[in-house]
């Protein structure tokens, strides 16, 4: 690639964006997923938060991806947590906790000093409890295979964007690809991922699908209120002369 | 009231009083506290219960009390005698008899003690000469002095204990009246007679500080002396004011010439310091310049003294070398020249197709574009978009002659000449032309937001068509798309909003008309 000169000369016109996903796991306290050791004993449920890069299949020979650029998570929990900031520098990023209540959990990002970027925020409802039928996309119930117990999860999907990278930065994000998502369900299988999630590239093309026709109706609608808005100006032109 | 009661009880008036007294008590307490910490003193102390059950409810309507003293006595001393005492003056020749008062028994008084004032009565030591000694000493010192002269001018000084003066307004030697004799003529011949006969003392006690005093008068000097302070005090108030001036004006000059004299040094300390040796060149040039300019503001702040309004000179982006300038101009030409080529062609269609265009809806066109401009800037736009998509090929052409001109970054050539699209995919490159803040930021916090109230308009439109207020999987695509969408959803809102505007113009035009 580019010779590298510099550290912090940043290279224009150039954005490199690493898709990760950050959520949470929970499942409820049963016989066969016992209340750990020293938890105060209202807890109901053991969850976990996390970060992780979208392919994050630990069988397979390839490192982690987000550790060479990130150089810790800061999860900050509810204040009632013990130590309720909990800074975590290797991988994998999460935190395992017991809880009996739903919060926002304040994810901060920082990266190494190599990149030279601030730290990035960003907010993840912690979810213990089952959703309706509102947003089946969001999460996914798995239930049968673990036992019988409720087991939830609230995984999203996002992408870090480096804008501009310095020139040591862009050599460490184009070592490998590894932006790409998964095509389908099957070759999610195949990955067999530790953090199941289910964001493909069918999943890409129905939302660009569902927006698609959004904007379409969007944009009819505007036509019908721009010809109403024309007909009521000509109106008032009249009514004036 | 409560007297009544009692009698209903039928309660004696011993009892009653003897039961009434603590009450009493209590109230007095509390009166007396109220008149301040004199009273309360004498309650706790000297005045007892008893007492004040005698006075009662007849408080004295004046507190008396010891009052601070206003007037000191005065201390009884001894009375001491005074006598009237006679004495004698020892300064008088005649022994005559004095009284006076003197402080004391009349016993205790000593009457041979001298008279305290005596000591005062002294006389100054003018050295004596006789006949012998002056022909022997003093005749070379002024011939035109004689003995008997000199003799008279040293009684005269004796007399008036060199009252000079007094000496001067005496002197009335009868003798050659031709010899007019000055002060200074007088005090020269006494000073250096004097001096003479100290000098030549036989017993060997000389003073010679006093001899060298009155060897150094100068006649001339004194004389001249006296001129001077004879003028000073015959000044006119007119000179006494230029003279008062002159000391000002020469003041500041005074002032002045110190300033430049240190202004001077500083400028030659400047001077001194080693001249550099270094070449020019690097200032030649407008980087070079502003460099220089910059390290002498930061020499000059450093000073702490305040810079006087510093122009910055115009450099940034906008000062390119002489040279460089004129290859732009020349390049702007060529690219000018092979636009309006370009630019007749697309002219040539687009008037075609506005002219078709314009017929049909150009009277709407024009009166909108009067009115609303606001609103319908958007709607005309879509209207005109075949000839906007006209202009915007020309703007691309442009755009591609500038990057021939302008060579693009090495890197994105790189990448565009190695990688096929779906691997920059891969690998999450992306290349934009607009300008975006550097940085790391995540892909779904930078949607598009709007006003409060527009963006709750916003939400509820994507509620009702079943989408969620973030797209789920925020990838560049989705992201982008879904920031259309949002644009559009605004957009719709804000043509509502005007509509419903002009709506109640319409309505309220109507109602007017009506009620004409």
């Amino acid at each position: 690639m580019a010779p590298p000169t510099t550290n912090s000369k940043r290279l224009k016109n150039i954005s490199i964006s690493k898709p990760i996903i950050y959520g949470n796991t929970a499942q409820k306290i049963s016989e066969s997923n016992p209340l750990p050791e020293g938890a105060p004993s209202d807890h109901t449920h053991t969850w976990k938060v996390f970060v992780s890069d979208l392919i994050n299949d630990k069988s397979a020979n390839t490192s982690s991806d987000l550790a060479s650029f990130v150089k810790k998570v800061v999860f900050k929990l509810h204040d009632t947590y013990p130590n309720s900031t909990r800074s975590i520098e290797e991988p994998p990023f999460e935190v395992n906790e017991t809880g009996w209540g739903e919060f926002e959990i304040i994810i901060k990002i920082y990266f190494n000093s190599d990149c030279g970027e601030k730290n990035i925020t960003f907010y993840h409802h912690l979810k213990l409890h089952p959703y309706g039928q509102k947003q089946p996309q969001v999460q996914k119930q798995i239930t049968g295979d673990v036992d019988n117990t409720e087991f939830v999860q609230s995984i999203l999907y996002d992408e870090i964007v480096f804008n501009e990278p310095t020139e040591k930065m862009f050599k460490q994000l184009t070592l490998h690809p590894s932006s790409f998502i998964p095509y389908d369900s099957k070759e999610l299988e195949i990955q067999n991922n530790e953090i199941k999630h289910n964001f493909t590239k069918i999943m890409e093309r129905d939302e660009l699908d569902r927006i698609e026709k959004c904007l379409e109706k969007i944009k009819n609608q505007y036509m019908l209120k721009k010809d109403e808005f024309k007909k009521l100006e000509k109106e008032r032109e009249l009514l004036i002369d | 009231m409560a007297s009544d009661i009692l009698d209903v009880l039928n309660i004696k008036e011993e009892t009653r009083v003897s039961n009434s007294q603590p009450k009493k008590q209590q109230h007095k307490d509390d009166f007396t506290h109220g008149l301040g910490p004199a009273n309360k003193k004498r309650k706790n102390g000297a005045m007892n219960r008893e007492l004040y059950n005698l006075i009662g409810t007849n408080v004295p309507p004046v507190a008396v009390e010891k009052t601070i003293k206003f007037k000191d006595k005065i201390k009884a001393v001894a009375a001491v005698p005074w006598t009237w005492a006679p004495f004698k003056n020892g300064a008088r020749n005649d022994d005559l008899q004095f009284h006076h008062w003197v402080k004391g028994n009349s016993n205790d008084i000593d009457s041979n003690k001298p008279y305290n004032f005596e000591r005062y009565n002294t006389k100054l030591d003018i050295p004596e000469f006789n006949e012998d000694e002056y022909n022997d000493l003093l005749k070379d010192v002024n011939s035109d002095w004689d003995y008997n002269e000199t003799k008279y001018l040293f009684e005269l000084a004796k007399d008036f204990d060199l009252r000079w003066a007094v000496i001067f307004d005496r002197y009335e030697y009868q003798g050659d009246p031709s010899k007019e004799r000055t002060l200074e003529d007088l005090k020269e011949q006494l000073y250096k007679c004097a001096a003479k006969i100290l000098s030549n003392k036989k017993d060997g006690i000389k003073d010679s500080v006093l001899i060298k005093n009155l060897e150094s008068f100068d006649k001339k000097l004194e004389i001249e002396r006296k001129q001077y302070l004879d003028k000073l005090i015959h000044r006119a108030p007119t000179e006494i004011a230029e003279e008062e001036s002159l000391v000002i004006e020469a003041r500041k000059f005074e002032l002045a010439a110190k300033k430049m004299l240190m202004e001077r040094a500083q400028l030659l300390q400047l001077l001194d310091s080693p001249q550099s040796s270094a070449s020019i060149q690097q200032y030649l040039t407008s980087s070079g310049l502003a460099q220089l300019y910059n390290t002498l503001m930061t020499v000059d702040k450093s000073k702490k003294r305040k810079p006087e309004a510093p122009v910055a000179p115009q450099l940034g982006p906008n000062a390119i070398p002489h040279t460089q300038q004129i290859q732009q101009q020349q390049a702007q030409q060529q690219q000018a020249q092979q636009q309006q080529q370009q630019q007749q062609q697309a002219q040539a269609q687009a008037q075609a197709q506005q002219h078709s265009k314009s017929q049909k809806d150009g009277k709407l066109q024009s009166r909108s574009n009067r009115k609303q401009k606001d609103a319908t800037s958007t709607a005309t736009n879509t209207i005109s978009a075949p000839i906007k998509s006209e202009q915007k090929a020309i703007v691309d052409l442009d755009a591609d002659i500038s990057q021939i001109n302008q060579p693009k970054n090495e890197a994105i050539q790189m990448i565009q000449s190695k990688m096929t699209p779906e691997e920059m995919e891969a690998f999450g490159l992306k290349i934009h032309d607009e300008k975006i803040q550097p940085g790391v930021y995540i892909r779904s916090q930078k949607l598009s937001t709007f006003k409060p109230a527009v963006q709750s308009k916003v939400v509820e439109i994507l509620n009702e068509m079943g989408i969620s207020q973030k797209p789920t999987i925020p990838t560049a695509k989705v992201c982008a798309k879904y920031d259309q969408l949002l644009q559009s959803i605004a957009s719709l809102i804000d043509l509502k909003k005007q509509a419903d505007k002009i709506e109640a113009e319409v309505s309220l035009i109507k109602a007017q008309k009506g009620v004409q």
